[in-house]
């Protein structure tokens, strides 16, 4: 018996570990495919690294030492294949800037992003979801028909611009909030640990730091919120008024179920999976798409570094930028795809 | 779970108070003044021996000293790390008598042997500022307070690139090679241990370089001299501008004409002007096509509207009248200033034989406002000559890339020039030496080449009489300008927005950008 049960166990297990040996392997490809493009693209723009890391008078000598010394005077493929046996050990070279090895750079600009991210993606995510649900309720209301503009104005306003005028009115003009730049860790005597101002202020358990830290975030935060924020609203917004159409709706109504629960505990439910999908993939581009309120708000983080190795034509960053948010890209649709079968017991059996 | 709560709003609350408390300016007269300068990018590095663009001079100048160094707005030589110096005879030998007392901020000395390494690593490394020793033959330390610079050719304005040439504390080389870095090159890319007034005390990434006054430093800081110095980052210039007008930073750096007149009307900001050893032009390339011939040239010359140019800048630039800025003499200040005369320019397009017109290409730097209105500019003004111009705007590393070949680089393109040293000559020989045109790696970019002309502008520095030298200098000026190898657009201003109160000067010769904070007094 206990045998049998063990085997039964261990069969149910198989198609598991195939199908997550499966993922890995497509999550391989991907990031490969993503390595590939970006290393032939970025020797096919005609630009040359070597000269601009030699500096504005350097001599021809001095270029072709640079270029030599970077390793770009060997053959292309013999530059692809030692970039991507460096990868497979976790090496993706020294930025032709810093001199740096980039995984070291990665790993101290990735942490003040997520910090942006993370504030950002779980506030747009409640509140979309929150206010678009109320929007489906009750889709003849002032506050629909303000939400409606707002969205509007969210999706047509880069987030640049936004970011500009934020500045303009909370922080020049009303001073809640400071301009630019996040925590200044000399200056308040905090350790840097995590890269995070917000967790290593409370480490050092300084109480102005950690306040200046959250302050620091919410304008950069908010300016990533309207810009995304209008997407997943009118995504809860559409799928819920499709859900509260639907008979088991109206049959929950004829059997006396509150408006309440029918509209969380039943319609909700099932209206969330796109909902879902779109926020996945919306984080994705998040660590990309931080780039422009990183730049308008000097945040040091990677997208701060990616723009910089895009305006000096540093190659290896802008490789680890692409495999880092390529990763994070599939590894967060993984997940998302995980999360099916608990919203939705239908999903469950396939 | 409510009282966790509570506790998590009241850390908030109070955090947040502390910080209202507790924000607020330095620069009380009686207090500490930090100085708080913005650009828009970071230095790569902080090896002095690799840096070279203004995002690093700015670092390099306020904590390495050379032997000698550039007094304030000007392009006058004074001592610094050598107190004196003698020349040979023969004009190829230098010796330089250190300064005693001087220390480096890592508590060693300076002494002769350790200035010698110093200036051996500079070659070693052979980037950026080595550039400016490719004339050296030797370098000995003659006495334990003197280093000796032998010359391959006389060049009678070498002492004018020393200040280029940044002096590190020997005992960190010795402290930090290794087998693998000889040069110890990584450790001077995070590290730092000059002479200068300034330490370096942290660098946050992409945020902040901060210095602070060294404490055993040879000079005495007078009142209102900054006692530290931070250097931020603020990529997207209306954020630095707007830092500027809340008062949260004191100086900016790359700042163009354009942006200096929005910073002209804002309030508690100053315009600070220097001097300028800068021209912006437009290269003709002359390897090909209409261009090779000179009247054609000349005719665009003529064609070109040079008060729009000048109008663009709202007053931070005036026409240009050559090849040199007019900084370099009162001869040169004195040439006539181009005006637009479009007749003339038909006539000789006529005579060249290209009456109906021809088509050009002109390549721009995109996101840069006036590369592109003056590409909108010529394209309008050659458009009443029948020559049609394209227009290509790109990045910077796409731009070097296609003037780095002849086939790839364009007919008409803009440039900044700057000079880096008081050597008037150098200036012209970086743009019409045959040496330096763009395949080479330089910056002539009209592919001019002429034996005749290089001898004569390389002759410039081995004229020992400095009179004698600028008339020299100001003849080779002339025959560059009649050979219309440029557009010579204007001669921008070195007008940077600044925070009222401070006096100073921007260091022209360090790409424009550049401050020394110890020679800035703060009177707010």
């Amino acid at each position: 018996m206990t045998r049998t049960k063990t085997l039964t166990s261990r069969n149910s297990k198989l198609p598991r570990l195939r199908k997550f040996i499966n993922r890995l392997w497509w999550l391989l490809v991907v990031v490969w495919t993503a390595v590939t493009l970006t290393f032939v693209l970025s020797r096919l723009i005609p630009a040359d690294p070597a000269r601009l890391a030699a500096g504005l008078q350097a001599g021809p000598e001095q270029v072709e030492e640079v270029r030599r010394q970077l390793g770009l005077d060997l053959p292309l493929n013999e530059q692809y294949f030692r970039y991507l046996f460096g990868v497979v050990k976790f090496d993706l070279g020294n930025s032709i800037q810093t001199r740096q090895p980039v995984v070291d750079d990665i790993f101290k600009y990735l942490p003040a992003t997520l910090e942006l991210v993370f504030a950002a993606f779980f506030t747009y995510a409640i509140l979309g979801i929150v206010f678009g649900v109320l929007w489906a309720r009750f889709p003849k209301s002032l506050g629909a028909k303000v939400l409606s503009v707002v969205t509007v104005l969210g999706v047509a306003l880069p987030v640049f611009w936004i970011g500009l005028i934020l500045q303009v009115i909370f922080a020049a003009n009303l001073k809640w909030f400071p301009l630019a730049g996040n925590l200044p860790y000399a200056k308040y005597q905090v350790e840097f640990v995590t890269g995070m101002g917000t967790i290593d202020s409370l480490l050092s358990g300084n109480l102005p730091a950690f306040g200046f830290a959250l302050k620091a975030m919410v304008l950069p935060v908010t300016a990533l919120v309207i810009s995304q924020f209008a997407v997943s609203t009118r995504l809860a917004r559409s799928t819920m008024t499709d859900e509260l159409k639907r008979q088991y709706v109206t049959a929950a109504r004829a059997r006396g179920s509150s408006e309440f629960k029918i509209t969380i505990f039943d319609a909700l439910r099932n209206a969330l999976n796109p909902v879902i999908t779109m926020l996945g993939l919306q984080f994705g581009w998040l660590l990309g798409g931080t780039i422009l309120v990183e730049v308008v708000f000097s945040w040091p983080g990677l997208g701060l570094y990616a723009f910089n190795a895009f305006r000096t034509f540093d190659y290896n960053p802008i490789l680890a930028i692409t495999i880092v948010i390529t990763i994070t890209f599939v590894i967060v649709n993984e997940l998302v795809s995980l999360l099916y079968p608990k919203l939705d017991p239908r999903l469950r059996s396939q | 779970m409510r009282g966790k709560l509570f506790k998590l709003i009241a850390l908030l609350s109070a955090s947040v108070f502390i910080v209202s408390c507790s924000s607020g300016g330095n620069n009380a007269s009686d207090t500490p003044i930090t100085a708080v300068y913005s650009n828009i990018a970071e230095t790569a590095t902080l090896d002095p021996a690799i840096i070279f663009s203004s995002d690093g001079f700015v670092f390099a100048r306020n904590v390495y000293e050379g032997l000698v160094e550039y007094k304030p707005g000007t392009v006058e030589i004074q001592p610094l790390l050598a107190e004196s110096w003698e020349t040979s005879d023969d004009g190829l030998t230098f010796t330089f008598n250190l300064r005693s007392g001087v220390k480096f901020h890592d508590g060693s000395d300076l002494t002769g042997e350790g200035a010698v390494a110093a200036l051996k690593r500079i070659q070693d490394v052979n980037q950026g500022p080595a550039s400016f020793m490719a004339n050296v033959a030797s370098i000995t330390a003659p006495s334990e307070n003197q280093v000796a610079i032998t010359l391959k050719n006389v060049d009678y304005t070498f002492l004018g690139k020393l200040p280029k040439l940044p002096i590190v504390s020997a005992a960190a080389i010795e402290a930090n090679k290794t087998d693998a870095d000889p040069l110890a090159k990584d450790w001077f890319a995070s590290n730092a241990a000059g002479t200068g007034p300034y330490k370096l005390d942290t660098w946050q990434r992409n945020q902040a370089i901060n210095l602070v006054a060294f404490e055993d430093y040879w000079r005495e800081f007078e009142a209102g001299t900054p006692t530290a110095v931070t250097l931020r980052v603020d990529p997207e210039i209306a954020t630095a501008m707007q830092l500027l007008e809340s008062g949260e930073i004191d100086f900016m750096g790359a700042v163009g004409p354009d942006d200096s007149a929005r910073a002209q009307t804002m309030e508690g900001v100053q315009v600070l002007e220097s001097p300028s050893y800068y021209g912006q032009v437009m290269p003709m390339n002359v390897t090909r096509g209409p261009l090779k011939d000179v009247r054609v040239r000349k005719a665009i010359a003529l064609a070109f509207d040079y008060q729009a140019m000048v109008d663009f800048y709202q007053g931070f630039a005036e026409p240009s009248n050559g090849p040199l800025p007019t900084g370099f003499s009162e001869n040169i200040a004195s040439r006539p200033r181009y005006e637009r005369n479009v007749e003339e320019a038909k006539k000789l397009l006529a005579e060249a034989g290209y009456a109906k017109g021809f088509e050009l290409e002109y390549i721009g730097l995109k996101g840069l406002s006036y590369f592109e209105f003056a590409g909108t500019l010529i394209e309008q003004n050659l458009k009443e000559l029948g020559i049609k111009v394209k227009q290509t705007l790109i990045p910077w590393p796409e731009m070097a890339a296609s003037y780095s070949k002849r086939d790839t680089a364009g007919d008409i393109t803009f440039l900044n020039m700057s000079a880096f040293t008081n050597d008037a000559g150098a200036y012209l020989g970086q743009s019409y030496l045959s040496t330096n045109t763009g395949d080479k790696g330089g910056y002539n970019w009209s592919f001019y080449e002429d034996a005749k002309l290089d001898a004569k502008i390389n002759g410039l520095s081995q004229i020992a009489d400095e009179a004698e030298r600028m008339t020299a200098t100001e003849a080779v000026n002339a025959e560059i300008a009649d050979l219309f190898l440029s557009i010579y657009v204007t001669q921008p201003k070195l007008a940077q927005p600044v925070k009222a109160g401070w006096t100073g000067f921007y260091d022209s010769l360090d790409a424009n950008y550049s401050i020394r904070f110890f020679y800035t007094r703060y009177n707010g």
